[in-house]
């Protein structure tokens, strides 16, 4: 075993908890977090040798999960949006007729589909760094300072972040029981 | 009205309770042997990918031209080797014929003069 592949190893064995928890919170599906952390090692074994140590490499690797985590949102919300437009237009959507992923989410563990789906969406409404910002912050393990050091900004920037998070989410979630 | 209001804000709070309720979830125990296992298929084992790779495929590359040179170079001096020997048996055969005393000057003589006396009897015996 060569040297690099150990450091990967070891790299693997350290952080992969940290890395799949991440993206849970991001994603609510542990398959798709789990996916999403394997793309994140793969993308920390190709690139390890460009790392510098600018920043902490738990750091990069967690900055790393976000990037993947946003993506795969942002991924998921065009693949509605085509699906939606298809509708529109007429065409079938063979999307449509595969099977949402079932079960497995702590929100249905918790409190059911609905309200699960609803505090999701509306998560999924808010710009990105207010999205990583709260999440990261309702994450055990992770300090003002590295969520910071992650999205690559200070910290009262984070606080800020975090703040106006919570405060749209309150709004959109109050505006949906209203309407109800 | 109130009251509708305390609803909505006990609606409001049971939902975003729902990320503090969130439990961590465990690692699979094959997460790392199937990470590893995409590894290997997407780089090749241990290969170094990208920059690395490049470096990787350079390095054959520099081995397999400095085999070439290595075996160009060899057959080069063996192909001397060879012409040199040739060469010195051709310049040892070309001191030899010249130091032959059949090939001097007085063999020539000799030679000719040899011939000049076959055709002055021949030219005798036919004289009546």
């Amino acid at each position: 075993m060569t040297s690099r592949e150990a450091l990967f190893k070891s790299l693997v064995g350290e952080h992969q908890e940290m890395v799949i928890n991440t993206c849970y919170r991001f994603v609510f599906n542990r398959e798709d977090a789990e996916d999403l952390a394997q793309d994140v090692f793969v993308e920390v074994f190709r690139s390890l040798d460009q790392f510098r140590a600018e920043a902490k490499l738990s750091t990069w690797i967690y900055r790393i999960a976000v990037t993947k985590s946003l993506d795969h949102l942002r991924r998921i919300k065009r693949i509605k949006r085509f699906g939606a437009l298809k509708r529109i237009i007429g065409a079938e959507d063979p999307s449509a007729e595969i099977a949402a992923p079932s079960g497995d989410t702590p929100a249905e563990a918790c409190s059911g589909n609905e309200r699960a789906d609803l505090l999701q969406k509306a998560l999924n409404s808010l710009p990105d760094n207010q999205k990583a910002a709260f999440l990261l912050s309702k994450q055990d393990g992770y300090s003002n300072q590295e969520i910071a050091d992650i999205l690559k900004t200070s910290v009262s920037a984070v606080e800020s972040l975090v703040h106006r998070a919570r405060k749209n989410l309150q709004e959109k979630l109050s505006l949906y029981y209203e309407k109800q | 009205m109130k009251q509708h209001n305390e609803h909505i804000e006990a609606e409001v709070r049971k939902t975003m309770q729902l990320l503090d309720q969130m439990e961590p979830i465990a690692v699979h125990h094959l997460f790392r042997a199937r990470l590893m296992e995409r590894i290997g298929r997407e780089f090749g084992g241990e290969a170094a990918p990208s920059a690395g790779g490049f470096l990787r495929h350079l390095d054959l590359r520099l081995a397999f031209m400095t085999v070439l040179v290595i075996v160009n170079l060899g057959s080069a001096a063996l192909s001397l080797q060879e012409g040199g020997n040739y060469a010195a048996s051709a310049v040892r055969d070309t001191l030899e014929t010249a130091s032959d005393d059949y090939s001097s000057q007085e063999f020539a003589y000799y030679e000719q003069t040899t011939a000049n006396m076959q055709e002055g009897l021949s030219v005798e015996s036919k004289a009546p």
